[in-house]
Order: structure tokens, then C-alpha cells, then sequence
């Protein structure tokens, strides 16, 4: 299902537009994909931050101070509005169907007004059979690493079955970024406690 | 720690290092054992050792051995010294009371008369070698009561009342002529008895003027008109004199100095030795004597020394055999092996002499670092149960290049019937659970080896035929 379309986009992150009511689906930390049809790749990357812009007519600053604004009038003004801007930070691409996914940089960027995917659990599965994007993200520039890498796990972490397979996942996850933090303790117990407390309240 | 935390952090942010010295190379397919000369590549893989590899590296296949003990991490893998090389340079057993010193050394002896490697003398200060050895509980069979040797092995005592209260029997009982007496017997108790210089000289001194009565003269409570010819003329002062009576008279008072004896002990100790038997020389009461232990060992050991000396040269001028291996197996050989005392004893010169003559040592010692570092960097092989002396522990390795990595090994281990063995008799390092000493020791040594017992045989009438050199009585 497409959820938005590219307005912007660089290297290493891209900007699409979507509209609220429409989907509940850009979440922070969601894997999503959209394809350069040029080069017929696919390429792969993180939900890192989600903007609500004011509208150029300033209609939207009056209604929220309006008093008497009717609910009528709230929803027609939410159906002109501008889009969501979603920024999504690149970690991976699929040069053609079939060819394994690799994490990094894609050669080129998206297009403009591609459509964007949101992926589903069997591609979230699969995109985290490799951790190797773990250090794309962590040396993410603009970006709350630490927090996008611990909501990225959750939601990957939720796509294995519950129990052996989603605890075998979790400690894969801290391993890795157990080597790749070695030179930050600090750092590395907060990712992990977070891990911990997510671990946790999954299994609660 | 959470479980899950520590599952991520164990192997990655924490871990161990373990630190592998090369030792041997075993090439696959061989099993010739051969010195490490080079270090493993990077990413080389590392196994442990598989029960069979550690079995032939400590087979000693082929060569005269004995079954010390096994190893720690697999009782079925047995671990053998080469008794060849392991008489072939001193050796020393190390440890602190208890830990089974004298059960190991007493068997291993056994073996090497056994396997007629080499004649043995054990100076047994406490009793322990002849025909009992006291356990903690029960009562173990001394060298005496092993068939397969009791017929090489010879017990003296210095102290007939105790062997007899013990009912312990005895070839002999050792008793020491005046006559026989020489000052450098004495010297060597210098520290032990509190001798001045000055009066060492003048032990020499009367020993120069009455070679066969100094000890007579010195022991009697006149002075005789000789003695006080020597004390008028300037030649020793009175003072002099009388101290040294004094200092010297409870030592020359002990029951085995005799004024006469029927015949000379110390050469029918020598005559044994060199015809292939073995002496226990039992001390009795007198184990407990410090200066009396240490004089008799002097005493005999000095004469064999000259013996085998003699003997040697006369073999390498090609008059005759070359003489027989012997071990001395002396028990708290720091007085002996001390730094003060090294350079005067006997054994500090055997020590340092090492094979050159045939003759080395067995020290069994409670405190190596008592033992003057020279002596210690001669020891070939270093048997060595629990220590917990930090000055113990670190002279164990002295004159061992790269052996301190080992100081770890040997502070673990138990405090009984464990022992680190490292040097010539095994071809590396290695921490054995010594074999228990009891009934299955005994089958062991009831019955006969027959290459061993013709190669006994050989050496009586090889050294028989040297009679007329008045070597062998
Ligand atoms: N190999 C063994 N077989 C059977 N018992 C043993 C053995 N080793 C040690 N023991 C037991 O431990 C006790 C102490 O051993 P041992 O007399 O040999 O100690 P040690 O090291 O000679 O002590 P010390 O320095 O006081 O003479 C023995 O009485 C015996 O009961
Ligand atoms: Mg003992």
C-alpha cells in the first residue's frame, strides 16, 4: 500500500508527504521502501522524524486559539492541510528482485513523487536477518540515533515469534551493539537498558 | 546481572584472555615430540589437547620410566618421568609438610633401584624409608619390605636402641672411629654449632699436628703434655681451645663416635653402593639432631664423593668401570644447600658438579627459597606439591627461563598429592595427581623385573672383577 509520495530526498535521507487520517502508518522507527525506477532498485530506510507544518494561510494557528471553533470546521481545515512531512534515513537497497539486500548507502537517490511503501512483517524479517545497518544509524548525523536504532529493534523484535526465536533475536541485537559501542560504555548501557525495558514489556 | 544483559555483554564487551604457551609440536601422523621453535599463525584455530596427544607426549614410550601419577584433568592418562634423564642431572622435590613428600619420593626411589637406573642413598632423618613409613592413619611398607628390591636395599642405623624399640631390622649399625675424623667434617657446622673462624683454624691446626688423635685429645678432659706444648708455644690460645671443647664436645659425645670400631662402616656403605645396592641410613633419635644429622651426611657423603671421583678417573684413564649411578636422597637438604653453607658442604659441590662423577642429588626440601640460588639453577628436574610461601613459590623457578608464567599453576594446588613437575625427566610442564601409595604399589614391586635383575647382575660382576683395585671390599 502506498502511504505517501517523495518530495525530497538526499544520499542518506528523503522526505515523503502523507496526509493524517489516511493511514496510521508513519510510526517512528518504521521500516519503509520505495524504488528508483531508473535503476530498479528498491531502496530501504527508517522513519526518524514526522513534522507538522503550519498552513501558508495561518488558518490553522487562528483555529487554535478560536474558541468557538466547530468540529465541522476543524476537519475540513484537516483535509486542506499540507501533508505530514516524514523523514526516513536510507539504510539499505535491492539492486533487482531477487538479489540479496544490502545494508548501505544506495547508489542513487529516490525520485520525486515515488510512491512509498510501508513494509510489511516478512520484509522486516528479513531486511534484520543482518545487523550490519546498526552503524549507518548510530553514526546517523541530525539524527536521535539511539532511540531510532531501539525503536527499529522493538518493531523488527515483534516480527519473531514470541519466545526462543524473538529472545535469540534481542540478545543478537545487544551483541552487536555490544561490539559496535565497545569504545562507549555509557552509551552502549542506555541502548541496552532500553532493549531490556522493551524486552520486558514484550514479555509482560 | 540480568541474565540478558549479561548474555550480550559476555563475549563481547567482557571476556577472558587466556594466555597459551607454545610448548611442543606433534606433527599429525607422528608421534615424535619435539620442542616448539616458532609461534602459531593468526586465526590459527585452537583445540585442547585430545586424551591421546597427551598420552604420547607423556608415555615416554621406549624408555625407562615411571608412572608418577596422572593427570589432573584425566585419571586414565598416565603421566611417566624418565628416570634416565631424571637421574642423570639432581632433582628435587619440593613442598610444604604434608603434602606428600615422602610418599612420593619413596616409591620413585623404589623404582630406580627396581629398574636398577641407579643405586640410591636416602639419609632418612625421620625413619621413614627402611622398613616402615607412618602414615597419617595406618603404617605403609618401607623400601625393606618391597619384594622386588628388598634383597638391594641395605639398612644402617646410627641408633640401634631406637631401631630395635621400633623393631626395625638393620644390616648394621654405623659408628664413626675418632680416627677418622677430619676438620673439614667439623667445618661444615660451623653456623650449626657456632664456630668462629679462629677456631675452625685451630681444629685444622690440631688435626696437622695429631692426625689420628685430634678428636681423642681434643675429647678428653686433660690436656696432655702434647696439647699443652701447643698451647706454651703461642701456637693456639687456651681460650681458643676451650671453647671449641666446649662448643664440640655435645656432637662428638653422640653414641655412634667411638674411640674404635670393629671395622670402617662408611666404606662398607661405599662397598654396597658400588656393587648396586642401596643404603637407607637410618638417623633414629638422632633425625631429630640437627648437628648430627648434618655431620653423618657430610661425613659419609664427602667419602663417597672422593670415591667416585677417584673411581671416574681411573675410568676415563681406562683403568677401570666407569662407577655406578647413585642418587642421594637427602630430606631437608637446605641445611645442606643453604647460600652460607653451600660452598662448604658436600652436597653444594655435587650439586654443582652435577654429573660429571655419577653422582646427584635428591633434594627433598619444605623451603626452596632456603636453597642457595646457584644449587637451584642446577636441578634438572623440580617435583613440586603445594606451597604457600610467596619466597617458596617464586624459588622454585630460579634458573628456569619462562617458567614464572607457572606461579599461578602451582598456588592452585590441592594440598595433597598434587605436584607441578617441570624440567629434564618430562618433555614439558605438567601438574600431576600423584599415585597413591598402598596396596596396588606394592604389587607393583612384589614381583621381579627380569631385564632389570640381569642388569643387576651384570654391574656385580662388571664391578666384581675390579677387586684387586681395592675399590670393592
Ligand atoms: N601418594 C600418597 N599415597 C597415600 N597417602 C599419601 C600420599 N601422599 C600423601 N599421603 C598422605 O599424606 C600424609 C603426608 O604425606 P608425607 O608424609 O609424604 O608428607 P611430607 O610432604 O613428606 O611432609 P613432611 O615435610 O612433614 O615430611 C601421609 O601421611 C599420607 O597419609
Ligand atoms: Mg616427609
Amino acid at each position: 500500500m502506498i502511504v505517501g509520495k517523495v518530495l525530497r530526498a538526499n544520499m542518506r535521507t528523503f522526505v515523503f508527504g502523507t496526509r493524517i487520517p489516511e493511514s496510521d502508518v508513519p510510526t517512528f522507527g518504521a521500516l519503509v521502501q520505495t524504488r528508483n525506477p531508473y535503476r530498479q532498485a528498491t531502496i530501504y530506510g527508517l522513519i526518524y522524524d514526522i513534522a507538522l507544518k503550519d498552513d501558508e494561510r495561518g488558518m490553522v494557528k487562528l483555529m487554535s486559539v478560536a474558541n468557538d471553533a466547530r468540529d465541522e470546521d476543524i476537519e475540513w481545515l484537516r483535509s486542506q492541510l499540507v501533508p505530514l512531512e516524514v523523514s526516513v534515513l536510507c539504510v539499505g537497497y535491492q539492486m533487482h528482485d531477487g538479489q540479496p539486500i544490502r545494508h548501505g548507502l544506495p547508489p542513487q537517490p529516490p525520485i520525486a513523487l515515488h510512491g512509498i511503501e510501508c513494509c510489511e512483517a516478512p520484509e522486516i524479517e528479513a531486511f534484520t536477518q543482518q545487523l550490519d545497518f546498526f552503524r549507518l544509524v548510530l553514526e546517523a548525523k541530525d539524527v536521535p540515533c539511539d532511540e531510532l536504532l531501539a525503536a527499529t529493534i522493538r518493531l523488527a523484535a515483534g516480527t519473531r515469534k514470541k519466545g526462543t526465536a524473538r529472545d535469540t533475536f534481542a540478545v543478537a541485537c545487544g551483541r552487536e551493539l555490544a561490539r559496535l559501542l565497545s569504545y562507549d560504555g555509557a552509551r552502549l548501557e542506555g541502548l541496552l537498558r532500553r532493549l531490556q525495558y522493551e524486552r520486558n514489556s514484550h514479555h509482560g | 546481572m540480568d541474565d540478558f544483559i549479561a548474555q550480550i555483554y559476555r563475549g563481547t564487551t567482557v571476556y577472558g584472555v587466556l594466555h597459551v604457551k607454545p610448548m611442543l609440536v606433534l606433527e599429525s601422523g607422528s608421534a615424535e615430540i619435539r620442542p616448539v621453535k616458532s609461534v602459531p599463525a593468526h586465526f590459527t584455530p585452537v583445540f585442547r589437547a585430545t586424551p591421546e596427544e597427551v598420552r604420547t607426549i607423556f608415555a615416554a614410550e621406549g624408555k625407562e620410566t615411571y608412572e608418577i601419577g596422572a593427570s589432573v584433568d584425566d585419571e586414565k592418562i598416565k603421566i611417566n618421568l624418565d628416570l634416565e634423564r631424571f637421574v642423570e642431572r639432581s632433582s628435587a622435590i619440593f613442598g610444604r609438610s604434608g603434602t606428600g613428600k615422602t610418599f612420593l619420593a619413596l616409591p620413585l626411589l623404589a623404582d630406580i633401584v627396581r629398574q636398577s637406573i641407579a643405586s640410591t642413598l636416602i639419609f632418612d632423618m625421620h625413619n621413614d624409608y627402611g622398613y616402615t613409613l607412618k602414615g597419617d592413619r595406618q603404617k605403609f611398607k618401607g623400601l625393606k619390605q618391597l619384594g622386588s628390591i628388598a634383597s638391594r636395599v641395605v639398612v644402617v642405623t646410627l641408633d640401634e636402641e631406637s631401631s630395635r624399640t621400633r623393631q626395625a631390622g638393620y644390616e648394621f649399625a654405623l659408628q664413626i672411629a675418632f680416627a677418622h675424623i677430619e676438620p673439614e667434617d667439623l667445618q661444615m657446622l660451623q653456623n650449626v654449632l657456632a664456630l668462629s673462624d679462629v677456631q675452625v683454624n685451630a681444629l685444622y691446626t690440631l688435626h696437622r699436628k695429631f692426625p689420628k688423635t685430634w678428636v681423642q685429645k681434643l675429647l678428653s678432659d686433660e690436656v696432655d703434655d702434647e696439647i699443652q706444648a701447643l698451647l706454651d708455644g703461642n701456637k693456639l690460645t687456651e681460650s681458643t681451645y676451650f671453647a671449641m671443647q666446649r662448643k664440640l664436645s655435645r656432637l662428638l659425645n653422640f653414641k655412634f663416635l667411638r674411640p674404635q670400631t670393629t671395622e670402617n662402616f662408611a666404606d662398607r656403605i661405599l662397598a654396597h653402593l658400588t656393587r648396586g645396592d642401596s643404603v637407607v641410613v637410618e638417623f633414629g633419635r638422632y633425625g631429630n639432631d640437627l648437628p648430627a644429622y648434618v655431620f653423618v651426611a657430610n661425613y659419609i657423603t664427602r667419602r663417597i664423593h672422593a670415591m667416585y671421583v677417584q673411581m671416574k678417573e681411573r675410568a676415563e684413564g681406562g683403568g677401570g668401570e666407569e662407577p655406578r649411578k647413585l642418587v642421594i636422597a637427602i630430606e631437608e637438604s637446605h641445611k645442606f644447600l643453604a647460600p652460607e653453607v653451600a660452598q662448604f658442604t658436600i652436597f653444594g659441590n655435587i650439586a654443582r658438579e652435577l654429573r660429571k662423577y655419577n653422582v646427584t642429588l635428591l633434594i627433598i626440601d619444605q623451603r626452596p627459597s632456603q636453597i642457595d640460588a646457584e644449587v637451584m639453577s642446577q636441578i634438572g628436574t623440580r617435583i613440586t606439591c603445594a606451597l604457600s610461601d610467596e619466597r617458596d613459590i617464586s624459588a622454585v623457578f630460579t634458573g628456569m627461563s619462562g617458567a614464572q608464567q607457572l606461579r599461578s599453576v602451582l598456588a592452585s594446588l590441592d594440598s595433597k598429592q598434587q605436584a607441578l613437575i617441570m624440567g629434564h625427566a618430562v618433555p614439558m610442564p605438567v601438574v600431576v595427581k600423584t599415585r597413591e601409595y598402598g596396596q596396588e604399589a606394592y604389587q607393583y614391586f612384589a614381583g621381579d623385573l627380569q631385564p632389570a635383575v640381569e642388569r643387576y647382575a651384570t654391574n656385580s660382576r662388571k664391578l666384581g672383577r675390579n677387586d684387586d683395585d681395592g675399590l670393592v671390599p
